[in-house]
């Protein structure tokens, strides 16, 4: 039998009957399927699905060809089509998710290995991309030693100002990493002008976008879909892996500074495998207790939920001027409106279960 | 040409070449070859990528290839077609193949 005549179906994932017929495909692979796909293709043998390839963005996982079809390069097919796809969908490069296994084969189709845990790697499509990254970055003699901190910031508040600057008091130079990717309720953009304002004082402080290589869709999916109480190891692991053994000694980083998380499961074991990974290869952990005022320790999670219970009166206890200031902006309004949105539509699914 | 975007062109199948054109502005061109033949046709697989760039007047580029045994044609063909797409040319210079 020649490979051509198995015939490359894209798989509608909002179809209970394909969806349910990858996953138990998957299954049969120790894959499982991931909530955040957003396109799937299969090989098809008639009505069998003998090898599958997916993506969720940029990101391309749940790669599979049936065992008793090995052995006719069904994988570069699969890849191709997905390397096309992702040209035509404007991705300057592509991330791919794996077992360790299988690493040879996806180098010979021109992936390259970015980080490794013990049960899956990260491999990208080019070998300069992390290089472009860390070039763009225009860090003034990398050499220095220096402090990281990778905040999201959603949004600023005094609590990430009393973080970043106590990094500032210990270090001579601290580079902050802000979570690029666009999942949160407050925009990029956003979230980074609010620390750069919030920090302007800072002179030691160097504030960089994280992008691709720091906590993102790539590195980390699952850190994103929070809600679902996902703790995937194996995602975190790669992440601090990159950053231990690719960032930190590109820009000569030997500590990491974390806000210790006494409330959220998939930060909490984050920084606990952090504390793992990290001083293994040369970066020191320091974990800082939260900043508290008088009604306990200040968060993100706290604003968000006062915005949407319409307490605006507290939140200047609890966010520098600058980002109060913003909070009261027509643009910030906007954004109080689309939390207490989903506030109000959490606290309806709960009704009805 | 110039080229001002990622342009792609071929495929990883069998006597196929996978080809990746991006800008390199200034820096000349930068030819990555990965091939499960490059010990035997490394040598042969530059020499048309270079030949076909000259032709092109391609001077500053980032090439990849991914070749899983192409012949010399299809490798001229593919790189032509990346290069097209990744100088956005809309009109190509069709041969007669005759």
């Amino acid at each position: 039998m020649s490979a051509e005549q198995y015939e490359i179906r894209t798989i509608n994932l909002r179809r209970a009957s394909e969806r349910n017929q990858l996953k138990t495909f998957l299954l049969q692979e120790n894959l499982t399927l991931e909530s955040d796909l957003d396109y799937a293709i299969c090989l098809m043998d008639g009505d069998r699905i003998i090898g599958s390839g997916c993506a969720s963005g940029n990101v391309l996982k749940c790669i599979a060809v049936d065992v008793d079809y090995q052995g006719q390069a069904l994988t570069n097919r699969i890849i191709s089509y997905l390397r096309l796809r992702g040209f035509h969908e404007g991705y300057s490069s592509l991330f791919l998710f794996t077992k360790p296994g299988n690493e040879t084969v996806f180098s010979e189709l021109g992936f390259f290995t970015l980080a490794k845990s013990p049960d899956a790697i990260l491999m990208e499509n080019r070998s300069d991309g992390f290089q472009i990254y860390i070039d763009s970055l225009k860090i003034p003699d990398d050499s220095m030693p220096a402090a990281s901190i990778v905040m999201n910031c959603n949004p600023f508040t005094l609590g990430h100002r009393y973080l970043i600057e106590k990094a500032c008091g210990e270090n001579e130079r601290v580079h902050l990493f802000v979570v690029k990717e666009d999942l949160s309720v407050f925009p990029f953009d956003q979230r980074m002008s609010l620390i750069q304002e919030g920090c302007s004082d800072l002179k030691n402080l160097f504030i960089h976008e994280g992008r691709d290589y720091i906590i993102s869709h790539a590195t980390f999916p699952t850190y994103f879909i929070k809600d679902s109480k996902i703790i995937n190891d194996s995602y975190a692991r790669i992440d601090l892996d990159l950053f231990a053994r690719r960032i930190a000694p590109a820009l000569s980083i030997t500590k990491r500074y974390v806000g210790e998380e006494p409330f959220d499961v998939v930060t909490s074991r984050y920084n606990q495998l952090m504390k793992e990974i990290l001083p293994e290869n040369g970066v020191d952990v320091v974990e800082i207790p939260r900043k508290s005022c008088s009604d306990g320790a200040v968060s993100a999670t706290k604003v968000r939920k006062a915005m949407a219970d319409n307490r605006y009166g507290e939140l200047k206890n609890w966010v520098p001027p600058t980002t109060y200031d913003f909070l009261l902006s027509e643009e910030g309004q906007k954004i109080g409106e689309i939390i207490k949105r989903k506030a109000l539509s959490v606290a309806k699914e709960s009704e009805q279960v | 040409m110039k080229i001002v975007k990622t342009g792609m062109a071929g495929s990883l199948e069998s006597s196929d070449v996978l080809i990746t054109v991006d800008s390199n502005p200034g820096k000349g061109r930068n030819v990555n070859l990965n091939s499960i033949v490059k010990r035997q046709y490394g040598k042969q697989i530059l020499k048309v990528v270079d030949e076909t760039l000259e032709q092109l007047s391609v001077k500053d580029a980032k090439i990849r290839l991914e070749d899983k045994g192409a012949l010399d044609c299809t490798i001229r063909a593919r790189l032509e077609a990346a290069v097209y797409r990744a100088a956005g040319s809309e009109s190509y210079p069709w041969e007669n193949l005759t």
